[in-house]
């Protein structure tokens, strides 16, 4: 007989909603939490930071409350509701082991105890445990491992430990009011971001920071009493140089969370990829290849508390074998209805079950998955003729064909030469990988019925669902090698040629082959941008610059096998790698493969011979390059020699969004006249958009890269830009310059100045992140550029400004 | 591609403005009063008029240019007018004015005139001169990351004289501490400091370092190529105050001035009406 | 010996935390450089400051050349040291404290004025940028704008409103508003320019005529208006014409425009025998002379206006042909045959505008002589009083009877007859001698006025034939110009020969021939105000006068208006 029939791991919403509803029903439970708190997690968030309840439109289904609020609010209730509930807590209880089956689950815990029950409920979340020192004294008071604020601690020797970015950025932010020491393993900061590695050195160099480089702590102390100097405890180090013993107030050590993965795979539980964000493959009960062993919250793939939370009671309910409906039921009967109207009202499973008849893209997908999935997506009845994307669309939606057919126009200029795509295809992959524009226009046939699903959402079921990446990819290359290459040729003849194809990915700057290498490989850029160079008199000058969708080592297809150029990756770049022999017997098979290659061959001779002889355009693209506009898709740039230093760019900018100028004119590097100032590039693959918990970052049509509203200044974008172009800021949209109050009298804001003070006051004030959104809601375009008196400031495209035309006459 | 203000939309301001020239000339030509050409004749009123609207225009860019949400043209557009037309004001108001000068408020407001378009035209040079000259002073850098490596220097000069005489550390001393970057609105416009500390040190430090023992040459020389760097680097950051200054200082000029012509054409427009 | 040094570092929290070290040797030497005993790294410290000596376990400090040293914040280049006492060494500071058992001396070492941060003291040091530096648009921008507005739009309009202020400028080189004046005045106004309220008597009102009435109040207008009924003639002001603040010599116009503008249609505008003129020119009508008519039975003259083209004929009552007095051959006088020109008897008058009138004692009499009586050719006849010519000739002739000796047949004896001297001719004899006296006269005037002399020139007539006779002459009148609306000068003319316009003369045998030339005549020479090549740019105002009414004022017009409103037509019609 167990000892309770369920047991749940981890007390984040998930759980702790779960074990409330169990307590609830009054069933035999036990919640076991690692630290001391309840829901870890939300109780890291900085403090006073404000948590949202999204999906807004998702019903709340759980004992426990849940309302958009501070962070304090919300623990403050769920502390309350779960002590109400007479729920079973067992705190500080680190689980190590699961292990036996359905009805008998054994439970291992770090203090060496052992608990059985009948069920097993896992809402570990994502975030892991945090890694501590593992040195004696780690868990003394003195030691911690993270930081609230800053600000709270003042006048004391503080020892930093850890090199990744959160160790940096807590050091940096102490050095204010405190002596700050920071220990690293290696000897350099390496594995930081640029931006923190930077400032790091920096500190460094400025004596503001104490560095101890390959250093590993050995112990900590903590005094009976402080010393007259105020220190409280000491660590001790091994260095190079021996070992050294820090006296210091605090220790605070940065050491990143052991993924849970590892443990949770131990317990037997499968990931369907090795793709770091991949999640557990669940039954539409949310139970794991394990029988009897669920899975709820982040790690099951439901990153948003309200989801966990409503996990957390339907989970117990299923365990208890009564079936409720998910609770995003009425969403997609929301969703569907148009749909189901007409087909005389067919219920959503069955439209569910018929849509993965339909598509064998989203077959792979489990109930939940694909509940998930449309969740995000719309269904999409678009009558015959509508256009669903047209060519240079800088939307990265992709669409699966559910039913009916849709038509692809393949040539620009004549619109009328189409060719159709049918039930169970899908389309607009190719936006979605290489982050560029539209590559056509793509019109509805007739009946058709589309499912247009976001590229967040893609992506995750992308990188979580195995098949639909293989599908995808193998699409993706048939299609990119058809629209380069090959438009005419038959899909059998170019399988084997895709066969052949492996991905590679390319850092930035990393050779993908060099000139005078042997290799007849020929690389179809599918991510990113490549530049093209030639070592002239000695030195490499770069020849032209390539964006996803172009190929290079066509040369190596004539017999050739010497590369005669090198290219290099512009930015982080993926490219398919296609066999040249496979390659070679289609273009000896399919003459107008031959005649389409030769023409390029021929046009790329010319554009190499004209930069080879205009000297300085080529220097130009790499310096352009080295600014990261490989990646970039709009770009503003300033030509120094008309730019009068008035800084009206930024006035201009910060005026037009409430005080805060996005663009920093003097900063950012200069060659010949051309000065790159820090401002949003507008990145194919935004390296904002990575981690954005309120997926607020999205990109509009024609190109900008925007943050919307309901961004809850986290501050990841911020890290996560290379180009330290996004910032924090308190947008109080009451900020207001009375232009003639100030000409007149110079009293109120001058132009472009921001008021912070008055921010503060503002109870509608918010704290997130801004960048430059290219003044999407301006009428005559970025104001940037309309305010610069002596059109000094462009912006421009690099794909086509990039191009030796361009920069000759430049 | 982007365009200079000077060619902004096909060169359509000048087209506009030289149109305006020849009609006013030719107009001027073609009528004859009886009482010679002067303000109080209907031409006169006429160019008069056009004179008084072009001036408010022009004066309205400081308006337009603040206003950062207006979509009325853009402000390389402006400039661009304000060019031509304020180029073309002079003939305008010439002719209103008939040739007639003497002391009065009204030659007063023409004077005003011509002078503030005078230092506009300065500042036509300036912008077509400067910029390109401080970018490549600047070679890359910003005022405050040279001064930045300036303070650096500082430092390593004063490790560098740490263990040398004691008047070599006194001019490094002075040298970190007196040096200083622009000042009166003179300094910052000749770019020069006549006695800069730096200077003074690297000279000083010249001269007593010859006299150095033996085993301290090594950080006599040492301790000259630094200030040598940082003189550099003062005279870069000096330069670049001074074409910032050049680009700014007429508009100390122009703007003042355009409200003193404001004030003296409403008085001008008022007295011809108020005499009537 | 050995002394105690412990360097002292306070934590921001008013912690004190110390590093001791004991230092042992002779002295205590004191610097930055590293040899000494005592070595202190700031740079502000000399190499070697100071030194500590121990004499006989006394501590004295004494200062290396040139570095300077504070012992409890008084310079001194030496001391002695007690317990205590407190030395500022560049930016440390040293205190003597007790030493502890086995040390001769112990001090603490404290850095306590740390050197600043470069960069900030840099940045504080320079001014970059021209506002930092002092400059300030909007105030330059305030200052101009009101100083200009203050002294060219507030003080002139003040002035004009308020005595007070106008007062103030009484007597001073200028005045509050001198800078609104836009030019030069007319000479003639200069005396009185210096009140531009003078003329500007209202504010944005155009200067009225009232302004110049107060001096011009005798001066013509420019029709009287009995005669013309346009209100337009009466209604425009003097400004509109004479434009003042453009020089010296600004105001009278001359151009075509200033008579054209109405007179190009006058007959439109009015009832008038004024014939339309535009420009001299192109459009002007032939001239007029305007001459006498002699009216027999009222026995005077009137005028009238008669084209020259129609041939006009003058009846002057003169006989003159001007072809017989200018005849080539010559004319015969007293003194032999001479050819006469014109100027014997048309001379200039003073200053050569028109001619002197021809008198006929001047330019006639030499050969038009009046003498009555061949044995005494002296004697003439008075010209021009009838009944003097009769009285003249009886005084004559009775002196002749009464001397006797004259030599006439049927004369009585006693006329004929030598007296012998003492002869007493009787009553009855004188009677006689006189009856004849008498005959005599009345024969030989009746010669005169009928026969000889004057009817050469004179229309005589008869008035009784029966005694006594009498005579009556019509009277002469000689148009002095014939174009009176016009100004013309012979002095302008002098170049030219008389023949050159009055050409015809010579060939006029009847003094009522008008001999002036015709338009055409003038135009050989006057273009209008279009200049036409080699010929003088003539407008109206070179021979016309503007101000040309006979008798009513711009006195009278101002009062009447003053008195009937504005309407100068109403006016006139009451008139």
């Amino acid at each position: 007989m167990a000892d309770f029939k369920i047991a749940i791991v981890g007390s984040g919403p998930g759980g702790m909603s779960a074990a409330a509803h169990a307590a609830e029903l009054g069933l035999s439970h036990v919640l076991l939490e690692s630290t001391d708190h309840l829901s870890d997690t939300i109780f890291k968030y900085q403090k006073g930071k404000h948590v949202m309840d999204e999906p807004q439109v998702l019903p709340l289904r759980s004992p426990l409350d849940f309302k958009a609020g501070t962070r304090e609010d919300i623990l403050e209730t769920w502390n309350t509701q779960v002590a109400s509930h007479k729920t079973n807590v067992k705190y500080g209880a680190e689980v190590t082991e699961i292990s036996g089956s359905k009805g008998d689950f054994t439970i291992k815990t770090k203090s060496g105890e052992t608990i059985t029950a009948e069920y097993v409920v896992m809402g570990i979340g994502l975030q892991g445990n945090l890694r501590k020192l593992g040195v004696e004294g780690q868990d003394l008071a003195m030691v911690q491992y993270q930081l609230d604020d800053p600000k709270e601690y003042a006048d004391e020797t503080i020892v930093v430990i850890g090199a990744g970015d959160a160790a940096i950025e807590n050091a940096i932010a102490l050095t204010e009011q405190n002596s700050v020491i920071i220990v690293n393993r290696k000897d350099e900061f390496s594995r930081a971001k640029q931006g923190n590695e930077d400032a790091i050195n920096k500190a460094i160099d400025t004596n503001v920071i104490t560095p101890y480089y390959n250093s590993n702590t050995v112990r900590v102390e903590q005094f009976d009493e402080p010393l007259g100097s105020g220190e409280i405890g000491k660590i001790v180090l091994s260095t190079e140089n021996g070992e050294a013993e820090v006296l210091c107030n605090r220790i605070i050590a940065r050491l990143g969370a052991i993924a849970p993965r590892r443990f949770v795979e131990s317990c037997g539980i499968e990931f369907p990829s090795n793709d770091p964000s991949a999640v557990p493959a669940l039954s539409g009960q949310y139970e794991s290849n394990v029988p009897g062993l669920y899975i709820v919250g982040a790690l099951a793939g439901y990153p948003l508390i309200k989801q966990a939370m409503n996990q957390g009671y339907e989970v117990i309910e299923f365990i208890e074998g009564n079936d409720v409906e998910p609770a995003d039921e009425p969403l997609l009967k929301e969703k569907f209805r148009d749909f189901s109207v007409r087909n005389n009202n067919m219920s959503v499973s069955d439209i569910l079950d018929m849509i993965q008849a339909n598509v064998p893209l989203l077959s792979g997908l489990t109930t939940l998955q694909l509940r998930e999935f449309m969740l995000d997506s719309d269904m999409r009845t678009p009558s015959t003729g509508d256009v669903i994307f047209a060519k240079d669309d800088f939307t990265n939606t992709f669409y699966s064909i559910v039913d009916g057919e849709v038509d692809i126009q393949i040539n620009p200029d004549d619109p009328s030469q189409t060719i159709s795509l049918g039930k169970g295809a899908f389309f607009g992959e190719m936006s979605l990988i290489s982050g560029r524009r539209r590559s056509a226009t793509i019109l509805a046939g007739k009946n058709c019925v589309l499912i247009e699903t976001p590229r967040r959402s893609m992506n995750k079921t992308i990188s979580s669902v195995e098949s639909v990446k293989r599908v995808i990819d193998e699409a993706f290359l048939m299609r990119a090698l058809q629209a380069k290459i090959a438009p005419n040729t038959p899909v059998e003849k170019l399988t084997p040629v895709v066969k052949s194809a492996t991905l590679q990915q390319f850092k930035p700057g990393e050779d993908i082959f060099i000139e005078g290498d042997e290799g007849d490989t020929l690389h179809l850029v599918r991510v990113g941008s490549v530049t093209v160079s030639k070592s002239v008199g000695g030195k490499d000058v770069v020849l032209s610059y390539l964006p996803a969708g172009n190929y290079v080592g066509e040369m190596a297809l004539f017999g050739n096998n010497q590369r005669t150029a090198t290219i290099r990756a512009a930015v982080a770049t993926e490219t398919i790698c296609l066999d040249g022999d496979a390659f070679r017997t289609l273009v000896d098979e399919d003459e107008d493969v031959r005649k389409r290659v030769e023409e390029v061959i021929k046009s790329r001779e010319q554009v190499n011979v004209q930069m080879e002889d205009s000297d300085g355009s080529g220097s130009i693209i790499d310096f352009l390059v080295q600014q990261g506009l490989g990646e970039a898709t709009d770009v503003l740039l300033i030509d120094e020699s008309l730019c009068v230093r008035c800084d009206n760019c930024e006035k201009a900018c910060a005026e037009t969004h409430f005080g805060t100028s996005r663009l920093d004119r003097e900063a950012g590097p200069t060659f010949a006249s051309i000065h790159v100032p820090t401002s949003c590039r507008h990145c194919e693959h935004p390296h904002c958009m990575r981690d954005c918990p309120p997926d607020a970052i999205h990109r509009a049509g024609n190109g900008e890269v925007y943050i919307a509203n309901n961004c809850i200044g986290c501050g990841n974008c911020e890290r996560n830009c290379p180009y330290g172009v996004i910032q924090l800021a308190t947008v109080s949209k009451k900020h207001r310059t009375g232009l003639v109050s100030w000409l007149l009298t110079g009293m109120g804001l001058a132009p472009g100045e921001s008021n912070p003070a008055a921010a503060k006051k503002d109870p509608d004030a918010k704290k997130m992140a801004v960048k430059c959104d290219m003044c999407k809601d301006m009428p005559g375009g970025p104001s940037c550029v309309r305010a610069c008196p002596t059109g000094a400031a462009l912006r421009v495209n690099p794909n086509e400004f990039m191009s030796v035309t361009n920069l000759e006459n430049y | 591609m982007h365009q200079s203000l000077f060619v902004y939309g096909g060169f359509r301001y000048f087209k506009l403005s030289l149109l305006l020239l020849i009609a006013a000339v030719v107009a001027y030509f073609w009528h004859e009063p009886v009482d010679g050409p002067n303000g109080g004749t209907w031409l006169g009123y006429t160019l008069g008029g056009l004179g008084a609207f072009l001036i408010l225009l022009l004066m309205w860019f400081g308006m337009r240019k603040r206003s950062y949400k207006s979509s009325m043209g853009r402000v390389e557009g402006w400039l661009s007018a304000h060019v031509y037309l304020g180029l073309a004001l002079i003939v305008i108001s010439t002719l209103h004015a008939g040739f007639q000068i003497g002391w009065n408020l009204h030659t007063l407001a023409y004077v005003l005139m011509l002078i503030v378009i005078a230092s506009g035209i300065f500042g036509v040079y300036a912008y077509l001169r400067y910029p390109q000259l401080m970018t490549e002073n600047r070679r890359g850098k910003t005022l405050d990351t040279i001064m930045a490596e300036m303070a650096e220097l500082d430092r390593e000069c004063r490790d560098a004289a740490a263990q040398l005489t004691d008047d070599i550390s006194q001019s490094v001393l002075n040298c970190c501490e007196k040096t200083r970057i622009g000042g009166s609105v003179m300094r910052q416009l000749s770019g020069k400091d006549n006695n800069c500390a730096t200077q003074r040190a690297l000279d000083e430090v010249t001269r007593l370092s010859k006299s150095l023992p033996r085993e301290q040459t090594d950080d006599g020389r040492r301790l000259l190529m630094l200030l040598g760097k940082k003189n550099e680097l003062v005279q870069r950051a000096r330069r670049d105050v001074q074409y910032k200054a050049l680009l700014d200082i007429w508009l100390f000029f122009h703007v003042p001035l355009s409200f003193a012509l404001l004030a003296a054409l409403s008085a001008h427009v008022v007295s011809i009406f108020f005499y009537w | 010996m050995q002394c105690n040094v412990s360097f002292l570092t306070r934590k921001s929290r008013g912690g004190l935390t110390h590093r001791d070290e004991v230092v042992t040797g002779g002295s205590l030497r004191i610097g930055r450089s590293t040899d000494n005993e005592l070595y202190l790294s700031d740079f502000r410290v000399s190499l070697h400051h100071a030194t500590i000596h121990n004499r006989q376990g006394r501590f004295y400090i004494e200062a290396e050349s040139g570095s300077d040293l504070r012992i409890n914040n008084s310079i001194a280049q030496s001391a002695r040291l007690n317990k205590g006492d407190k030395i500022a060494v560049g930016p440390y500071d040293i205190e003597i404290v007790t030493a502890e058992e086995g040390k001769d001396l112990a001090i603490t070492v404290e850095l306590v004025r740390q050197l600043g941060d470069d960069l900030k003291n840099l940045k504080e040091r320079s001014v970059t940028t021209l506002a930092d530096a002092g400059l300030g648009r909007r105030r330059m921008s305030w200052l101009f704008f009101i100083v200009v507005t203050g002294l060219f739009l507030a003080l002139p309009i003040a002035a004009f409103y308020d005595e007070g202020i106008r007062n103030l400028f009484k007597d001073q080189p200028v005045t509050a508003d001198i800078a609104w004046k836009s030019g030069d005045f007319e000479s003639a106004h200069e005396f009185f320019a210096d009140d531009c309220t003078a003329c500007h008597q209202e504010a944005f009102v155009t200067v009225r005529d009232v302004a110049c009435v107060t001096c011009h109040t005798e001066t013509h207008t420019h029709a009287d208006p009995q005669f013309y009924e346009i209100s337009e003639l009466n209604e425009t002001r003097c400004a509109t014409c004479h434009k003042e603040h453009n020089g010296r010599d600004g105001l009278v116009r001359r151009d075509e425009a200033l008579c054209g503008d109405c007179h190009k249609d006058l007959d439109e505008q009015a009832t008038t025998e004024l014939k339309n003129a535009r420009d001299f020119g192109k459009d002007h009508p032939d001239f007029s002379a305007t001459m006498f008519r002699y009216n027999k039975q009222v026995k005077e003259f009137t005028t009238e206006r008669v084209a020259l083209k129609d041939k006009p004929r003058e009846q002057s009552n003169l006989k003159f042909p001007h072809d017989e007095h200018l005849n080539p051959e010559g004319v015969d006088g007293p003194g032999g045959s001479r050819v006469m020109v014109c100027a014997d008897c048309h001379e200039p008058d003073k200053g050569g505008a028109g001619l002197k009138p021809i008198s006929m004692e001047q330019h006639c009499a030499e050969c038009h002589s009046l003498e009555f009586e061949p044995d005494n050719p002296q004697r003439v006849v008075p010209h021009g009083k009838l009944d003097h010519v009769l009285y003249t000739l009886q005084e004559y002739y009775g002196n002749v009877a009464l001397q006797g000796g004259y030599d006439d047949l049927d004369a009585p004896a006693i006329v004929k007859n030598r007296r012998r001297p003492g002869y007493k001719p009787s009553r009855q004899e004188r009677k006689l001698a006189l009856e004849w006296a008498k005959d005599k006269a009345y024969e030989i005037g009746e010669d005169l006025f009928e026969g000889r002399v004057c009817s050469s020139c004179h229309t005589v007539t008869a008035v009784s034939k029966n005694y006594p006779p009498k005579w009556d002459i019509a009277p002469v009148k000689i148009a002095d110009t014939w174009l009176p609306k016009s100004r013309f000068t012979h002095k302008k003319h002098e170049t030219m020969d008389c023949v050159d316009c009055h050409g015809d003369a010579s060939k006029s045998e009847k003094s009522e021939d008008v001999l002036i030339p015709g338009i055409d005549n003038c135009r050989e020479c006057h273009a209008g105000q279009e200049h036409v090549r080699n010929k003088i740019d003539s407008t109206c105002v070179d021979c016309h006068g503007f101000h040309l009414a006979e008798d009513f004022l711009l006195g009278d017009r101002h009062n009447m208006k003053t008195r009937s409103g504005k309407s100068g037509t109403a006016a006139r019609m009451g008139k």
